[in-house]
């Protein structure tokens, strides 16, 4: 790749003329040739009708964890819809479309009563609302709308696909090919991945084959490259990666980390985590069920919790907040919890399909009493795959809730990422007692570390009962000023010992010593964050970012250390109040500077960029 | 271990789910199991897991010191409802057989011989067995289950009753007669447990 450091790269149609699969070859193609890819498609919000459908990915010689605002390369299979998004598109970007545009005659199917008609009706758009409507060619065509420093290739992509499958369906084909051919990128590797995603399902692969042939040809032999963009084959070894997005991280590190229950309702964005561990957690001896609540869900998995198993649950903010109750009762019982919340925005049932961060509030306060849990916020997928599997660890180990909190960005987007194996010992993390403590057992012990050793239901002399009420040490209900001091007190102190023992410093990125401005960040916007502060660090600013993925306990000591260091401090983040800037300005004395967002999408690297610069001209 | 309010169900099923071998038994009572956890048991039943649940029922909230719950009688004066319950109680027999549990009984605790035949028939049954216990609330229940009335209300199934008959079933559970015993038993070969 020259020119750019990393290359936008968009795939515009409407649902039905597949661009997304197209965006999944493409993506999957230049992860195979060496590149670091990264995915975040946009669907149409409505279920039934037509709608603007975007694949959109960026691509890279480095490693990157977020997204750019601008595009380079804009892909049409829709001109209409593809001109809204010329907004987003560099000035030197490139365009490529169907320059036989008004030879297309449009299908509609339209759906009366079960019946299906197919009208063939001339260029046009149809809405929900306005039903067809006829647009002229000016209006159809992308080309007169582009400005004047981007590059125009036209394919006869209608032709093409009708010329070689006989359906118009296949222009997502014919253009793969074309855009192998304008940017380089290795033929082989292309129709490889075309028939394994097509070969199950289409009888007619030559045919498919032969499109993408034409689409490559065509440019081969028509078309003068003009842009400086290309994508040759890098010589680094990327057979240890895999790509995937967070949720199948999760469930992956669900497997892995040796979850036997997963419970769940479904919920954008969490279901696929559902999906693929019904396919997969059988597999390893695993159970999964679907409930009819998400009070249920986590029910099923306290339950599993108490039985001796590691077990999970995964939702969004409106089903976390009908696990509130349970999250107390873990406290309480003292029962081994996962939780992953993929964060969309709220409140009530909010924006199902857009990312925020706004969770977080909810996450560390939630429910009634004093009701200390482990928070964590994975970065990116590979954290998501990695913290996963440590919330396991930790909740066996200190018999408490862990709150994994995602979001919908993470949860959707595909990486190619190298998933480390987990260590053997963080597989079982029970505190089991020892002979001496079952000559009298008490299951609410109270110990240095806080957490008391745990007898599983059947084993012999470890009689217990574990409830919602306070209680001794036997487990017995009491409500005593000393019981409910000490208990307390214990239950607090585990969170004590997890931070002593088990939680990571925070990782410090850029200029070490003193720094003009230092960033504070979470979640997926921490990726945002590091892109940034990359970037500003190779113009040589003075700037540094410390990345919290443990967001309760905190580490105080090494995040004063940080917050010493620097003049100014910039936490940015998803969401409108600046939930941890609050959570931090309760545990520090800084005047935290805010960056927040409601954008409905992620924080992109360059908007952080052009903040961090505002702050260090100031 | 003793669930939040309502949710014995769920906790029940996952400990089943998490460790097969262990016999696994729900006890809830007719405020929880009924009002605020009800929605857990059509779902409990479909799922067919092989768990046991006993509902005691004592017809009214006696832990908040008696205020009218789902099994109250209908214009029963409560300290809730000083002018009298305005709804019609439920009946939770009918509701089991009409989500299709494989086990339904009812018994009554000034009866513990057969209580006790019921909840060992129902541990053994495989798949999810609901059992209801008319369980007076001494305290706070001074006009409905009191031990008096149930012993002249409760009826023993006829002799010959064929308790693997559905329809059957259902006529005992409409009924105004408050029969205890093994009302219905899917048979055997149909029972599949998971």
């Amino acid at each position: 790749m020259t020119y750019k450091r990393s290359l936008t790269i968009e795939i515009c149609g409407s649902s039905g003329d597949r661009s997304l699969a197209a965006g999944e070859i493409l993506i999957k193609t230049l992860s195979d040739i060496g590149y670091h890819v990264i995915s975040f498609d946009a669907y149409p919000a409505e279920i039934r009708g037509f709608g603007k459908t975007v694949a959109h990915m960026r691509a890279g010689r480095e490693i990157m964890l977020s997204l750019s605002s601008k595009v380079d390369i804009l892909v049409s299979l829709n001109d209409r819809y593809a001109i809204e998004q010329l907004k987003n598109l560099n000035d030197e970007g490139v365009v490529i479309f169907d320059n036989r545009q008004r030879d297309i005659t449009y299908e509609v199917l339209q759906q009366d009563e079960g019946q299906t008609d197919k009208h063939h009706l001339g260029p046009g758009v149809y809405t929900e609302e306005e039903g067809w409507k006829e647009i002229t060619s000016e209006q159809v065509s992308i080309a007169g709308h582009l400005g004047p420093g981007m590059y125009l290739y036209g394919v006869p992509l209608y032709q093409l696909s009708q010329k070689t499958t006989n359906e118009s369906r296949s222009r997502n084909i014919v253009v793969l090919g074309s855009v192998a051919a304008l940017f380089n990128i290795p033929k082989n590797e292309f129709i490889g991945n075309l028939t394994a995603k097509l070969g199950k399902k289409d009888k007619s692969v030559d045919s498919v084959v032969a499109a993408f042939e034409e689409g490559y040809n065509y440019v081969r032999e028509n078309v003068v490259k003009l842009d400086p963009y290309s994508f040759e084959r890098l010589s680094v070894d990327r057979k240890g990666y895999k790509l995937m997005d967070g949720n199948k991280a999760v469930a992956q590190a669900a497997i892995d980390a040796g979850c036997k229950l997963y419970a769940g309702y479904p919920i954008t964005p969490a279901t696929k985590i559902m999906e693929v561990l019904f396919a997969e957690l059988p597999k390893h001896g695993g159970a999964v069920v679907q409930t009819e609540d998400e009070i249920s869900a986590i029910g099923h998995v306290t339950g599993a919790g108490f039985a001796g198993v590691r077990a999970m649950t995964a939702t969004s903010g409106p089903g976390f907040c009908l696990m509130t109750e349970f999250i107390g009762y873990n406290v309480m019982s003292e029962t081994p919890v996962v939780i992953v919340d993929s964060q969309r925005g709220g409140p009530a049932t909010g924006l199902p399909t857009k990312t925020e961060q706004s969770d977080l509030n909810h996450a560390l306060f939630g429910g009634n009493g004093d009701t200390p849990r482990i928070v964590v916020a994975p970065t990116s997928v590979k954290e998501c795959y990695q913290w996963t599997a440590e919330a396991f660890y930790l909740a066996e180990k200190y018999q408490m809730p862990v709150i994994v909190l995602i979001d919908l960005f993470l949860s959707l987007s595909v990486r190619n990422v190298q998933l480390d194996p987990l260590p053997d010992y963080k597989k079982g993390s029970n505190k089991l007692p020892s002979q001496e403590d079952m000559k009298l057992y008490l299951r609410q012990k109270i110990t240095d570390d806080g957490v008391s050793p745990r007898s599983l239901p059947g084993q012999e002399n470890g009689y217990q009962v574990v409830s919602g009420l306070e209680q001794n040490e036997y487990g017995t209900p009491v409500y005593d000023e000393y019981s409910h001091t000490v208990m307390t007190q214990k239950r607090f102190r585990k969170i004590k010992t997890a931070l002593d023992h088990d939680v990571p410093s925070p990782e410090r990125i850029g200029q070490k010593g003193r720094v003009k401005l230092g960033v504070i960040s979470w979640g997926s916007t921490a990726g945002a964050v590091a892109d940034a502060v990359d970037s500003v660090l190779k113009e040589g600013k003075s700037v540094a970012m410390l990345k919290l993925i443990v967001i309760n306990p905190l580490k105080e000591k090494e995040i004063q250390a940080f917050l010493d260091d620097c003049e100014k401090v910039l936490v940015p983040e998803l969401n409108y109040q600046g939930q941890f800037a609050n959570w931090l300005s309760i545990h520090f004395q800084q005047k935290f500077l805010r960056f927040n967002k409601v954008a409905t999408r992620p924080i992109t690297h360059d908007e952080i960029e052009a903040e961090i610069n505002r702050l260090l001209k100031e | 271990m003793h669930t939040l309010h309502g949710r014995a169900l769920p906790v029940a099923s996952g400990a089943k789910l998490a460790r097969p071998e262990l016999t696994v038994l729900a006890l809830v009572g007719d405020g929880d199991g009924l009002g605020i956890g009800a929605g857990h048991l059509p779902h409990t039943i479909r799922r067919n897991p092989d768990i046991t649940c006993v509902l005691f029922d004592n017809a009214i909230y006696g832990l908040t010191k008696g205020q009218t719950s789902p099994m109250t009688p209908q214009h029963q004066i409560t300290r809730s409802h000083p002018m009298g319950n305005p709804d019609p109680k439920m009946n939770p027999v009918l509701l089991a057989l009409s989500y299709g549990a494989g086990y339904v009984a009812r018994g009554f605790a000034g009866a513990p011989d057969e209580m006790q035949r019921l909840f060992e028939e129902g541990i053994r049954h495989k798949g999810f067995s609901f059992i209801h216990i008319m369980s007076p609330c001494v305290t706070f229940d001074k006009v409905n289950y009191l031990y008096d009335n149930l012993r002249s209300w409760v009826r023993l199934l006829p002799a010959g009753y064929d308790s693997t008959n559905l329809d059957r079933a259902f006529e005992i559970a409409r009924g105004v007669e408050l029969f205890t015993g093994l009302i219905y038993s899917k048979p055997s070969l149909e029972q599949g447990a998971r």
